[in-house]
């Protein structure tokens, strides 16, 4: 087994463990926490594929947008009040919390000190003008569908924040 | 080697989010799981598009999944929040008023 595939194994498993651990933790900011950071490795293994835009995309909308969209419906439907919050401050708590971060240290540590390790093993197809004219020439008619369904999802957040407001 | 390690994370990785829907009764870990599932849905994507030799192509796609993914996060959001206002909890089992 050479190195490329230990690091390989390395970052999936880190990203399955985090997707694992999203599902198990029983407090649901914690679980947002973990969701973010199974898109931040998820980021990771798009830019490593060479998958450079998708994985912008991927760390601020996923990591970043829907992890403050979870934050808002855990806190407007008052889930996280009482004994949830009570828990975040449970020493337990405080014991996994590093924990992930501990794991991303690690994975970074095996790319970037690792002798003679080539990531770029998946990555040599890739093309920004590519990219670019598949985006914006081949699929001009999706972009049109996408526009309408970010429409939609201004719609849903409007919901959202109807219902804060009749509070 | 490489394609069979993707093939096993995407396969945990959808395991973890049926097991999820399955196995809760709360509308807000519901759409954790959807997005999970999701995730192992662009990781497929990704691979497809290296392993055909066609990243960009793969690339687009994953942005538009991207999209339609935070669209049904944000919409869930929001009938999560207005099923918690006119119920009171966010508990499938107790949403029994919108049988049909």
């Amino acid at each position: 087994m050479d190195n490329n595939t230990i690091a390989w194994i390395i970052v999936l498993a880190t990203l399955v463990v985090f997707a694992l651990g999203t599902v198990m933790v029983r407090n649901l900011l914690v679980a947002a926490v973990m969701l973010a950071l199974t898109s931040a490795i998820l980021t990771v293994i798009l830019f490593i594929m060479g998958a450079q835009i998708a994985a912008v995309m991927e760390l601020s909308v996923c990591a970043g947008l829907v992890t403050a969209i979870f934050a808002t419906t855990i806190s407007l439907t008052k889930t996280s009040q009482g004994k949830e919050l009570a828990s975040l401050k449970h020493k337990y708590f405080l014991r996994v919390l590093p924990m992930p971060f501990i794991l991303l240290v690690l994975a970074a540590g095996v790319f970037l000190l690792w002798p003679g390790m080539d990531m770029s093993i998946l990555a040599g197809n890739y093309a920004d003008a590519a990219s670019r004219q598949v985006l914006w020439d081949k699929r001009a008619l999706d972009m049109f569908g996408l526009a309408l369904i970010i429409l939609a999802g201004v719609l849903g957040m409007a919901v959202l924040f109807k219902e804060r407001g009749g509070k | 080697m490489l394609l069979t390690l993707f093939v096993i994370a995407i396969v945990l990785l959808a395991a973890i989010g049926v097991y999820c829907i399955i196995a809760t009764h709360s509308m807000i870990r519901v759409l954790i799981a959807l997005e999970l599932i999701v995730k192992a849905v662009t990781l497929l994507i990704a691979a497809a598009g290296t392993v055909n030799g066609q990243m960009a192509l793969a690339q687009s796609y994953i942005i538009a999944l991207i999209i339609i993914e935070v669209v049904v996060t944000a919409v869930g959001a929001g009938i999560t929040i207005a099923a918690h206002a006119k119920n009171g909890t966010v508990d499938l089992r107790d949403l029994t008023k919108i049988k049909g």
